[in-house]
């Protein structure tokens, strides 16, 4: 449409649901900046083992040594101050198993999201961080009866080292980039999830992520093996007040389907427009498996992730689902990696943005199957959606394909809501800018089917406030 | 990467003017002081940085007996008296003696050196007026210092040739380096079809680094057909940057056979209202040849269109790069840009790269890309073998209706049958897989 | 009382004057059957009323229960009162029917009021099978892949289900096979009564034998230049449409 307006109000109104923190009284804070003792005094809290914390000590060096991506990447990385960020904070108590025992800030924080009731509602278990750690963390008796491990990264490495350290780093190495090696000096947090063999857990296991504290880092850590046969959902949800000063999201989360295992790995991230959010997201799927990622980004200043699949076994697969939505002063880089290492594996990318206002959304996608493979298959779908006359969108896909035996398909196109349509609406009394939601909504319909229900509406209701003043 | 080339040499014409001259001596110092390639550079992504070493070349010499007639004669080309131009080794060896009707109405086609002597005012006015925009400065700038030949069009206001104007360009001897220069300019409202053959008289390694400029000014036509045909040693380098201005109409045809390596960079400006520029490629590597092509679409005005098609047939353990870029700047709204790149996949050793990218800053604009990488289809193959046709055949049927349709956009039968000539020598000599 | 006036109407598109100041009034209760060759300026004036931007009023007045109608947003009209059943209705990938006169229904609710989600299904499912339309129609975007005759009686579904004062049919009949104007016909005359007023707009006079009107108007180069009874109708199909030009030429 030709016509402008600031779309920043309608953003207030909608974040203000997010938009609030506490004053906490940390117990444990590694303070500003980082260095070997900000690494110390985290593996000190946490009491860890010699090998982890030579892990982390190496992979400070590495991110020390690496560049920034700002080759290819946003050149707005360069704002990020290290020396400014706080690496760690935690109250120092371990998760609750109940909300009652939860601290009041806490409690109250996760109530006014909702995530209680989400609980009794619909999941199986929930983990909920508040900054470093988890304030609350309890998995369903049914579901731990049938041997499934829902704990927090610390638990995990402590109490399940042997399933732990086999697979942590494994699908990601810490020299991944820049960010992944930050997060292996200094995460806390996250999930660790085993499901056993043949166990389909049916109701979905959440994480919620929070942030409440100023001029911090978050870095959490997943590490999710579901065993032979075995199928599980897995869904994150994040958000942050706004502050005046940028506040730094950085996980790493890595994913292993053992033969024949399912795992759905959902996120619905609405961050504030003050985060960056940077994150490394890989599944490691064996034969006949699938992972899927499912990714919902609204907000933040700047993101950066491209979930990937290593198909490693026969008939493997590979999916990634992503909706991306960007307003005013945002920039969305998303987009999927698919490396194909087994025969007859295949892969299926549908990538949906949405450019209001002068946001910018990107597309980076990388497909390789390389030699001595047959049978393999990737599909390639974008589609950006043009708000504004100053809305921005840039695809940059490269694909690889060696021999002669498989078949990929690229395809993307950049539109916009035609006049037409909005006319059309306005005459059955709509107005503009519920036309031009619905219009939004509708574009991106196919791929909200593939939320849950809960979240599906949850993610119209962010779109619609979104949308709002963005026409007038 | 390096190269054996130390020195600046003199122009070919001693008394070209002092702009050029100054042009080549700040060329060769951008030269000197820029970095070659790294892999870093997103626009090298794929490439091969290895292939950038040339140790020995030199300054190519006319090779004394190089026989016109077994060579030209011989090769296929529109061979029914068309106006043309023949170099050898950036050496002009014949030139055909224009009609004095088109003289007299202006019409320009002869070589650089002579252009530069007769008709340096006009030749500066349109003179390697655009940057690289898709990495390849350094090269760029090793062309400029040490282009010694060439040749300039210009087609004056009004003027419809008919009749496609032909030059050829043939590489001969160990080593030899060259580095043609081509300026087409069309006038407003006049149009014209001209054809470039690049090839080799031996299969030596030898490097060829040319430029292109091809400019349509208001309601003009201009078709650029460009064939290499180098020897499977050779290595070329190509930019061909194209300048359309309100309602012109360009289309930038390559077809690629020969070259161990080679690079093309094609860039499209859409420089006024309902300008239309088309690129079409057709690419059949084998062997180890690698083929890196970068192109790009940039629209800098409103209801301009682009369209673009890329071709590769991939036998062996041949390789390619289609790097695709449409760009759409501010206020260029209702755009239309298209970019399509199909792979036909004929081995189980070749590999192709795909990066087709958009980067659009306007809205009211329909642009979309494609990109397919599939080995000839099962269903194809079983239907023509069902009517009796072998196997084999069958395949190169259908590999040859997969080029031909890219070279059916020229849309002008004779040149048509030229470039298939070209092709049907080549699924010749690959034979049947 | 509604009532719907248009008084000395004038509009352009791109410079050219399309209506050149027309006058029809359409009490409440009637059906008017607006009739004319092409180019005479029928579409325009149903785009005009909607207030499609593509035109420009340059003169005159629609007046909506003596409110003028042309200072109000497309929405606005629509809300007032207004019904356009499109000629070529729009495509709108993504957007299922439900989904979309739910929007348009909750759009005229006072603020705070939620739409009764099981009552509206009811109601829409009641209509569907008036209209002899598959009830799978709901969930499939609005006119994406729909026929010619699927379309329209989409349009007549959506005028049931908005209930507007005034419905204005433009070209409701092309493209539609003798069933289907039947069933379409059916729907609209269903909806006929004392608080409704309808404008039709047709080439040909066969929808009229289905909608039978009050009053005929033929509309020639942007005037009404003949008014008269349903029988005008008939008259001008046996004649034709340069009998009256003709007979406007000797008068002028």
């Amino acid at each position: 449409m030709k016509t402008e307006t600031k779309t920043d109000k309608s953003i207030e109104i909608d974040r203000e649901e997010s938009n609030f923190h506490f004053d906490v009284d940390y117990k444990h804070d590694a303070g500003r900046g980082l260095d070997e003792e900000t690494i110390d005094f985290i593996s000190n809290v946490k009491k860890e083992d010699q090998w982890i914390r030579e892990f982390r000590q190496r992979a400070l060096k590495v991110f020390n040594k690496k560049e920034m991506p700002t080759h290819w990447a946003s050149k707005d990385l360069n704002s990020i101050n290290f020396d400014e960020i706080r690496y760690y904070l935690s109250a120092g108590e371990a998760p609750k198993r109940s909300w009652e025992d939860v601290p009041d800030e806490m409690k109250e924080t996760f109530e006014r999201l909702g995530i209680p009731e989400k609980e009794r509602k619909f999941l199986a278990g929930v983990e909920a961080q508040f900054d470093s750690e988890a304030a609350y963390s309890n998995v369903k008796d049914a579901v731990s009866e049938q041997g499934v491990i829902f704990v927090n990264s610390s638990e995990g490495l402590a109490e399940h080292a042997d399933i732990f350290k086999k697979w942590f780093g494994k699908v990601i190495p810490t020299g991944d980039n820049k960010f992944s090696a930050l997060n292996s000096a200094v995460f806390s947090g996250g999930s660790f999830i085993y499901v056993p063999p043949g166990v389909k857990v049916k109701h979905p296991l959440q994480a919620y992520f929070r942030i409440n504290a100023e001029q911090f880092g978050q870095f959490e850590r997943t590490l999710i093996i579901v065993d032979e046969g075995a199928e599980l959902t897995y869904m994150e949800g994040c958000t942050a007040p706004k502050f005046e000063t940028n506040t730094l999201h950085s996980a790493v989360v890595e994913l292993v389907a053992m033969k024949n295992a399912k795992i759905q790995y959902i996120t619905v991230q609405n961050w504030s427009a003050n985060v960056f959010n940077l994150v490394t997201k890989r599944g490691l799927a064996h034969e006949g498996a699938e992972v899927r990622w499912i990714d919902c980004n609204i907000g933040s200043r700047l993101t950066m992730k491209y979930p990937g699949v290593i198909m490693k076994g026969e008939g493997a697969r590979g999916e990634v689902i992503s909706i991306a939505l960007a307003n005013d002063g945002q920039h969305q880089d998303t987009g999927a990696k698919m490396i194909h290492a087994a025969d007859n594996t295949s892969s299926n990318v549908v990538s949906k943005s949405i450019s209001v206002g002068e946001g910018r959304s990107t597309y980076r996608g990388h497909v390789h199957i390389p030699k001595h493979l047959k049978g393999c298959k990737n599909n390639t779908e974008c589609d950006a959606l043009l708000i504004n006359s100053k809305s921005r969108t840039d695809t940059y896909p490269a694909v690889t394909v060696r021999g002669n035996q498989h078949s990929t398909q690229h395809e993307a196109s950049v539109s916009q809501v035609s006049e037409e349509q909005i006319f059309y609406m306005k005459q059955r009394g709509l107005s503009e800018a519920e036309a031009m939601s619905l219009s939004v909504n509708g574009f991106v319909n196919d791929l909200v089917r593939e939320f849950p229900m809960e979240y599906s509406v949850e993610l119209k209701r962010l779109i619609d406030l979104e949308m709002e003043g963005s026409v007038g | 990467m390096s190269l054996s080339l130390s020195d600046l040499p003199n122009p070919v014409n001693e008394d070209s003017p002092k702009w050029y001259i100054d042009s080549r001596q700040l060329a060769w110092q951008k030269f000197l002081e820029s970095p070659w390639p790294s892999r870093k550079d997103e626009d090298w992504r794929f490439a091969n940085l290895k292939k950038l070493s040339y140790e020995n070349v030199r300054d190519s010499e006319q090779i004394v007996n190089f026989d016109y007639n077994k060579y030209v004669s011989n090769s296929i080309s529109l061979n029914n008296g068309n106006d043309r131009l023949v170099f050898n080794n950036d050496k002009l060896l014949f030139q055909s003696n224009l009609d004095d009707e088109l003289l007299s109405k202006g019409l320009i086609f002869k070589p650089l050196s002579r252009a530069l002597a007769e008709d340096a005012d006009l030749l500066k006015n349109y003179f390697m007026k655009e940057d690289p925009k898709l990495g390849s400065e350094k090269l760029f700038n090793l062309h400029q210092a040490r282009q010694r030949e060439g040749y300039f069009i210009y087609v004056p206001e009004g003027l419809v040739l008919k009749s496609p104007l032909e030059v050829f360009h043939w590489v001969s001897g160990e080593d030899a380096v060259i580095f043609p220069y081509t300026l087409i300019v069309t006038a407003a409202g006049s149009s014209v079809t001209v054809a470039e053959y690049l090839a080799s008289s031996d299969d030596e390694f030898g490097l060829t680094c040319g430029v292109s400029d091809l400019i349509a000014e208001e309601d003009s036509e201009l078709t650029y057909v460009r064939t290499q045909n180098l020897s499977e040693k050779a290595h070329s380098f190509h930019i061909s940057n194209v300048s359309a201005h309100s309602n012109s109409n360009i289309k930038n045809f390559s077809l690629n056979l020969g070259c161990d390596w080679l690079r093309q960079e094609s860039v499209s400006r859409l420089l006024g209202e309902k300008a239309h520029s088309e690129m079409i490629s057709v690419n059949v590597p084998e062997n180890n040849q690698e083929f890196d092509m970068r192109t790009m679409q940039l629209h800098e005005h409103a209801n301009t269109s682009s369209d673009l098609l890329y071709k590769n047939a991939l036998y062996d353990k041949s390789k390619t790069t289609f790097a695709g870029m449409i760009k759409v700047e501010n206020e260029a709204h209702f755009t239309d840009a298209y970019q399509t790149c199909r792979n036909l996949l004929m081995s189980d050793e070749c590999e192709a790269n795909s990066l087709p990218g958009l980067e659009i800053k306007a809205d009211q604009v329909k642009c979309s890309h494609g990109s397919t990488s599939n080995p000839v289809a099962e269903e194809e193959l079983f239907y023509l073998m069902s009517r009796g046709i072998e196997e084999a055949v069958s395949r190169q049927l259908v590999t040859f209706g997969f080029v031909k349709d890219a070279v059916d956009r020229l849309k002008n039968p004779q040149l048509e049958e030229v470039v298939l000539g070209k092709l049907e020598r080549r699924f010749k000599k690959i034979g049947l897989r | 009382m509604s009532s719907l006036e248009i008084v000395n109407l004038h509009a352009n598109i791109n410079g050219t004057e399309i209506l050149k100041g027309l006058n029809l009034n359409v009490p409440q209760g009637e059906v008017h059957a607006i009739m004319g060759p092409n180019g005479s300026g029928k579409s325009t004036l149903a785009k005009v009323m909607a207030g499609h931007e593509d035109y420009e009023v340059t003169g005159g007045d629609v007046l909506l229960n003596g409110k003028s109608l042309l200072e109000m947003e497309v929405d606005e009209r629509s809300k007032a009162g207004l019904f356009l059943a499109f000629q070529y209705p729009a495509e709108i990938p993504g957007v299922s029917n439900a989904n979309f006169l739910r929007a348009a229904r909750q759009a005229r609710l006072p603020e705070g009021e939620e739409i009764d989600a099981v009552a509206f299904y009811k109601e829409i499912y009641d209509k569907m099978d008036q209209l002899g339309m598959d009830r799978k129609f709901t969930g499939r975007s609005v006119n994406e892949g729909f026929s010619g005759g699927e379309k329209k009686r989409n349009e007549v579904l959506q005028m049931m289900m908005l209930e507007p004062a005034y419905a204005v049919l433009d070209e409701t009949d092309s493209g539609l096979d003798i069933d289907a104007l039947k069933i379409v016909a059916e729907g609209v005359n269903a909806m006929r009564s004392q608080d409704r007023g309808f404008l039709v707009i047709t080439h040909y006079q066969r929808l009229l034998d289905y909608i039978v009107p009050d009053h005929v108007h033929v509309l020639n180069d942007g005037q009404i230049i003949r008014s008269g009874s349903k029988d005008l109708a008939l008259e001008l199909e046996e004649k034709g449409y340069d009998w009256l030009k003709e007979e406007n030429l000797v008068k002028s």
